[in-house]
């Protein structure tokens, strides 16, 4: 009668030990990313990183540039970035002319060659 | 022989079920931080960033705002992080515009900073006060100072965090409101590009609606994209380059009906369409788009 008890007793205080040990990785010291690439960034942040780039393009008309600055955010395009960015900047308020700056970068985008199917 | 054990079994197991808990939360499933600020990228994106900054300030000269963007990299002196990333980056031969674009940030923040600390000293209270044995101007008026029933208590504006706010993605209502085609017209227009489709979404007051997702389909792909990326044309507009020969489908928001067998058309100089499919002649005819208005049931 005594050993089945020793075991559900080792057994729990495994469990216990597992918990534990989740919590502290998961919560009390979790695995900190601090090199993270841009494409990582938060939607508010990557509309910001937008925002720069297309206030630079309107200033040197660089678009290889700018479009390069672009993909650093991970998206499927860099004009997708850049409209991600507008839907983005819609949403927390960003000024007329600051959504217009995002604008003349994704027209200017949006003449590239078009893709195979179709262009957005 | 009665066996005598203590209770060390249990901590034999915590230890172990502790270990197997720490490396699985460490190792094979680890906290994902998708949502990351700038101040976590990676030293060489940092350096991008903060070179970003300085070229933005450059192009619209808003100190401001640059300084709040500096800020998110959480340098210790924004300014000699600036003079240090200006002099790796002469040394690395980047182009003289990013250096020029540093070297002028890092001092404007540099010159704003000892500004800033001048007006917050107490010095000026020994400027402002005359020295012993000077003369004190006999026509100044004397200005009493008004008592606090006789001032206007204006509230000071504590200052967002902007830059640092979280998005709240609040979907509007009327993102998830279905909605019908109410208008089709064929358009040959030369000004316009080739085979252009173009979509207006209204809602149920008649106004444009921006950021419904749209999903464009045809054999062999899909793809989405939304109203309001034109802005300069109407918050609801969006437009799509269909490719000749291609036969689409659109489907407007998360429930809207489904627009089948949209493709290019011909059109003649004079602005007629002349069928489907076969090539237009290159000097008289050219392909048409198609202009698609949706509102809101």
């Amino acid at each position: 009668m005594r050993r089945p008890n020793r075991y559900l007793w080792f057994a729990v205080s495994i469990a216990a030990g597992l918990a534990l040990g989740l919590v502290y990785g998961w919560v009390v010291n979790p695995v900190k990313y601090v090199d993270t690439p841009p494409s990582n960034l938060r939607a508010d942040y990557k509309a910001d990183y937008a925002l720069m780039t297309a206030e630079i393009y309107a200033a040197d008309k660089d678009l290889t540039l700018a479009s390069y600055r672009l993909t650093r955010l991970g998206e499927e395009t860099p004009l997708r970035a850049v409209q991600q960015a507008i839907l983005t900047g819609r949403e927390l308020g960003y000024s007329e002319d600051d959504i217009a700056l995002l604008a003349a970068l994704a027209e200017a985008l949006e003449a590239l060659p078009p893709t195979a199917g179709g262009t957005p | 022989m009665k066996e005598k054990r203590g209770p060390w079994y249990l901590f034999t197991g915590l230890a172990f079920g502790l270990v197997v808990g720490v490396l699985y939360s460490w190792l094979a499933a680890p906290v994902q931080f998708l949502d990351t600020n700038p101040a976590a990228l990676h030293p060489d994106f940092r350096a991008e960033y903060r070179a970003l900054i300085a070229l933005a300030y450059m192009a619209d000269g808003d100190l401001g705002r640059a300084q709040a963007r500096l800020m998110l990299l959480q340098d210790e002196d924004p300014s000699a992080a600036l003079k240090a990333q200006a002099s790796r980056a002469v040394q690395a031969q980047r182009p003289e515009r990013e250096v020029q674009a540093l070297d002028a940030l890092a001092a404007r923040v540099a010159r704003a900073g000892e500004l800033q600390t001048a007006l917050l000293t107490p010095a000026e209270e020994t400027l402002l006060t005359p020295p012993p044995g000077a003369e004190t101007p006999q026509d100044l008026e004397v200005t009493p100072t008004p008592r606090q029933d006789q001032m206007i208590l204006t509230p000071t504006a504590t200052p967002l965090a902007a830059a640092t706010a979280r998005p709240t993605f609040t979907p509007r209502a009327v993102l998830k409101a279905s909605f019908a085609l109410s208008g089709r017209q064929e358009v040959c227009d030369r000004e316009l590009p080739q085979g252009l489709l173009q979509i207006e979404i209204l809602d149920s007051a008649g106004k444009p609606v921006a950021g419904v997702r749209t999903v464009m389909a045809w054999a062999g792909g899909e793809n989405a994209f939304y109203t309001g990326l034109n802005p300069r044309i109407s918050p609801g507009y969006a437009d799509f380059q269909m490719a000749p020969g291609v036969v689409y489908s659109l489907k407007v928001g998360e429930s809207g009906e489904t627009i089948t067998g949209l493709t290019p058309h011909q059109c003649t100089p004079e602005g007629t369409q002349t069928g489907e499919g076969a090539a237009p002649t290159p000097e008289s005819a050219f392909w048409g788009g198609v202009r698609l208005r949706f509102a809101q049931k």
